[in-house]
């Protein structure tokens, strides 16, 4: 046996590795996961100095007002010069990556964001890191994807690696990483890529651990229900938290048409508009500065004032509108926790002022209210459960967190039906699928479209007549059998290369071993198309779950057609 | 931000290639060594600046400004997480800014990372103590007596024991006190001054000998001990035995002859020498005179604050008694239904009066509990 030298092995395995692109998904979704966890631990950790250095201990008032103005105003004109792919959140960003650009963000984006909303952020912007995490996280797996020659679908599908990655290490929240690339930027909690997306969280939240140790990002008390009349106030905290993330959302969307609305030439110094808010606020109110992590976590220990939360709440939105919608760098998820944690704390407040031996602490509906604020802001309520829970590792607070997010969900919903992230691709002229819309497809069922009439061939019909009788209904394939019995389903095609034979019984034709396509009552009719494609038929049985052989009925191409709206003229048209 | 901003290239032909690999591996190499680098510094800074606060806090804490220690501590603790002793310290300092409610939940979550912290667990039952739980107080001291702490275990748990003992003697725990008292004497290989806690501590327990006994233990060890000497005397008296005591306080007297409070104790047991009418030595007569003397002083103890008929009957069989010539040829028997009326209006006195703490019955109320023990 010949003994191969490391070198050569290697390039044996990663010609290997070139050679199966599923493979070499997999590999890619560690690596990724290793290179994003480092990436955002930096991340974090630059702007953490940063802030250090701009906001020494004991520094001067005025600070506090020019740092965010001279911040915004430098990280706007390099944004606006050089980056300009780099502005804002950076999930609508990751998803138009995803959506129309074939999974493309460049190595200049990846830097532009890392780099400036590094300085923004520091500088007291009143935004969050994790949306720009996720950017970066996003651009780094498709820079990554693309250097390992990957195809474009392929590339396409390690951007929600990046971002669950991204998002593991940024939060410190691996499932609710996992659970948000699906949910939200995927919009699909069923997406194929679970397990690449599941690698790369994992990966990236080992190398966070390894970095900064296990801690979570807050540190709360324990808490627990003290009476059941507690729902009753966790419900009103729904309602409010709903409120509030609605009027954020729509006071952000409102403040960025005004802004856009501006001369383009005008861009560059927009932010500062921001930064000078923001600045003026935190003269008066430190607390509002930056993304204001530590004072959430004041908030959750029930050390607060009433006026004081009430307030911040306040002039965090306006605050955090007014800077995101003016063009600087930076998220609004850390801003939404920091908001509902205000709104929750002012509601706790009032109930344990009103029933001190029915309610917990204060500190506890803050927790819960940072869930609906999230729930009712970025509009993803299983994302926001798992993620206060991993945030804060309370389990007791589910029950609660659950009522009042999907209060909060359903008020932000019913108040302003187009998600934040779609409503602002919308203001770009961007068109980007909703998790929302795709399930109103997907709720349309076979069972909803399918013919239940149908009556199989039976087994002793003969081919020939068999083949005539397909030809008179116009179709290329149909069920063979009794409608207890499914022997299989014959295609015309099979049928023209026996058509010789005309004595031949359809039983010496179809045999029952073999698999034939058909599909569940329950199944989306997208799969039903997707069967009839693999298959290349136009017609498919649909059996029972008890037993494939138990006919319930036929859903044929025309059938979904019409359900989607395609008259089979216009189909054959276009096909045509 | 523009989503037609960026056109989509052509795709890299390049294919993975060890020379990626290679700058993949340096990339992740330096980006490994800038976070360990950051991480540090960023460590150093925030433990600097953790450690300034926690100085500060602790500080304002022990002069008693617990409203502002708590929140240089609360901040100290939120920059370190993972350290015990500003973590107690904050606790420390929301109690003594009676915040409750707050310490009790940060209380809760040290001791569910940490149950067997013997330092927390003592925070617990000081906070308990607090807020009136004795019992669960109770439960925190003996978590904390067998918990663990970070230096001189034994010692602290010898501490903590006899805090423990100290909260059930205010309670009025005899039992419980003495089991405390009685593990704690046997572990102790303690200094005198924790000995004489424990002796007065064995008094509060209603166990005179036992406290006598460390006493002498202690007067063994240092023949010159002032405390121990006064300390035994004042056992030997609730013993009965004001010999001993006497003897006792006259040692102490000889060693700290200007102590003014030796001098009263000396005092009254002289006083107690004059009238007790037990001592074996005592001729009948004698004996007869002080019996008649107790039972004056009770009956005027009983007269000076009780005035129910039942009361007034019982005076009057004692004027009676008192009335009655003293007879030539005096016997023990006399002297001893005088002494046992006397017990009665004592009793009587301690039922409708309650009982008795005025310093000019002193004498008569030690009389009467070694008449009561004898």
């Amino acid at each position: 046996m010949e003994l191969s030298s490391p070198r050569s092995t290697l390039r044996r395995w990663t010609e290997q590795l070139r050679n199966r692109e599923d493979h070499l998904t997999v590999v890619l979704s560690l690596l990724i996961g290793v290179l994003v966890g480092l990436v955002v631990v930096a991340f974090i950790l630059l702007t953490g100095r940063l802030a250090a250095q701009m906001y020494p201990a004991g520094g001067s008032a005025w600070r506090r007002v020019f740092v965010p103005v001279i911040g915004s105003l430098v990280t706007g004109f390099l944004l606006f010069r050089y980056f300009p792919n780099a502005r804002g959140s950076g999930i609508p960003q990751t998803k138009y990556a995803i959506f129309i650009n074939d999974g493309y963000i460049s190595l200049k984006t990846v830097l532009g964001k890392f780099f400036l909303c590094s300085a923004s952020l520091a500088s007291g912007i009143a935004l969050g890191r994790e949306g720009p995490a996720v950017q970066i996280g996003a651009g780094i797996a498709s820079v990554l994807g693309r250097r390992f020659g990957l195809s474009k679908q392929s590339v396409k599908a390690l951007v929600p690696v990046g971002c669950s990655a991204a998002l593991a290490a940024a939060f410190n929240t691996p499932i609710a990483a996992v659970l948000f690339s699906l949910e939200e930027i995927l919009g699909d909690l069923h997406a194929p890529v679970l397990g690449t997306v599941v690698i790369s969280s994992a990966t990236s939240w080992i190398v966070l651990h390894l970095l900064l140790g296990d801690e979570p990002l807050f540190h709360v008390p324990a808490y627990r229900l003290v009476h059941p009349v507690e729902f009753g106030v966790y419900a009103i905290l729904g309602v409010i938290g709903g409120l509030g993330s609605v009027f954020f959302v729509k006071l952000l969307l409102k403040l960025r048409i005004l802004f856009m609305r501006l001369p383009k030439s005008t861009q560059w110094i927009q932010p500062v508009a921001g930064g000078l808010l923001v600045g003026l606020l935190g003269w008066f109110m430190p607390e509002v500065l930056g993304v204001g992590y530590d004072y959430v976590e004041q908030v959750l220990g029930g050390n607060f004032p009433l006026k004081t939360v009430a307030l911040l709440a306040a002039l965090k939105i306006v605050a955090t509108a007014t800077c995101y919608s003016s063009g600087n760098a930076g998220g609004i998820f850390g801003p939404s926790l920091f908001i509902g944690a205000m709104l929750g704390g002012a509601v706790g407040s009032v109930a344990h002022w009103l029933l001190p031996h029915q309610t917990a602490g204060p500190g506890a509906y803050a927790l819960i209210g940072m869930g609906t604020a999230f729930a009712g802001i970025v509009r993803t309520p299983l994302t926001s459960v798992i993620m206060i829970f991993e945030l804060t590792r309370d389990y007791s607070i589910i029950v609660p967190l659950m009522i009042s997010n999907l209060i909060s969900f359903f008020i932000s919903y019913r108040l302003q039906r187009e998600p934040i992230y779609e409503a602002l691709a919308l203001q770009e002229g961007v068109y980007l699928p909703t998790g929302e819309a795709r399930r109103g497809l997907e709720e349309i069922r076979v069972g909803d479209v399918m013919q239940s009439s149908a009556t199989p061939f039976p087994a002793d019909l003969s081919v020939a007549t068999a083949r005539q009788r397909l030809q008179e209904m116009g179709r290329n394939v149909w069920l063979v059998g009794e409608l207890n019995w499914l022997y299989g389903t014959v295609t015309l095609q099979r049928l023209e290369e026996v058509k010789n034979q005309s004595s031949t019984l359809l039983n010496q034709v179809v045999n029952p071993e073999d698999r034939f396509p058909y599909v569940y009552p329950d199944h989306p009719l997208s799969l039903a198309l997707e069967r009839m494609g693999g298959a290349g038929t136009d017609t498919l049985p649909v059996v029972s779950r008890a037993s494939r052989r138990r006919v319930q009925g036929i859903i044929t191409m025309a059938d979904i057609l019409r359900t989607y709206g395609v008259k089979q003229e216009e189909a054959a048209k276009k096909s045509i | 931000m523009s989503a037609s901003g960026q056109a989509a290239p052509a795709d890299s032909a390049a294919g993975p290639t060890i020379a990626l690999a290679m700058v993949l591996v340096i990339i992740i190499g330096g980006l490994w060594s800038l976070d360990l680098f950051l991480a540090r510094t960023d460590r150093e800074a925030v433990q600097n600046q953790a450690n300034d606060l926690y100085t500060q806090g602790a500080q304002l804490l022990k002069q008693g400004d617990a409203r502002e220690a708590v929140e240089l501590l609360r901040r100290a603790n939120s920059m370190v997480r993972d350290n015990r002793i500003y973590q107690l310290d904050y606790v420390a300092a929301l109690a003594a800014a009676r915040k409750f409610d707050d310490a009790d939940a940060n209380l809760k979550t040290l001791l569910d990372s940490d149950p067997n912290n013997g330092p927390a667990n003592l925070l617990a039952a000081r906070l308990m103590v607090q807020e009136g739980h004795i019992l669960e107080a109770e439960s925190h001291y003996h978590r904390a007596i067998y918990g663990i702490w970070p230096e001189n275990a034994a010692g602290h748990r010898m501490e903590v024991r006899l805090e423990l003992g100290k909260q059930l003697a205010s309670h009025g725990e005899k039992e419980e006190l003495l089991a405390e008292l009685l593990a704690l004497e046997s572990e102790a290989q303690a200094s005198p001054t924790i000995l004489k806690q424990i002796a007065e501590l064995y008094q509060v327990a209603g166990s005179p000998a036992r406290a006598a006994n460390v006493y002498r233990e202690l007067i063994l060890k240092n023949p010159d001990d002032i405390d121990a000497y006064e300390g035994l005397g004042g056992d030997e008296l609730a013993l009965g035995d004001y010999r001993a005591a006497l003897a006792a306080f006259l040692n102490a007297n000889r060693r700290s002859p200007g102590n003014r409070t030796i001098q009263e104790d000396i005092g009254l047991l002289n006083a107690m020498a004059t009238i007790d009418p037990t001592p074996r030595r005592l001729s009948s007569a004698e004996k007869f005179a002080r019996s008649a003397n107790i039972l004056k002083l009770t009956r005027d103890a009983l007269n000076s604050c009780a005035k129910t008929e039942e009361a007034r009957r019982m005076l009057d069989d004692c004027d009676k008694v008192l009335a009655e010539k003293t007879p030539v040829h005096v016997t023990n028997e006399l002297a001893e239904a005088r002494l046992a009326l006397a017990e009665q209006l004592w009793q009587a006195r301690i039922k409708f009066c309650g009982p008795s703490t005025s310093e000019q019955e002193h004498t008569l109320r030690l009389i009467m509990t070694k008449l009561a023990h004898s």
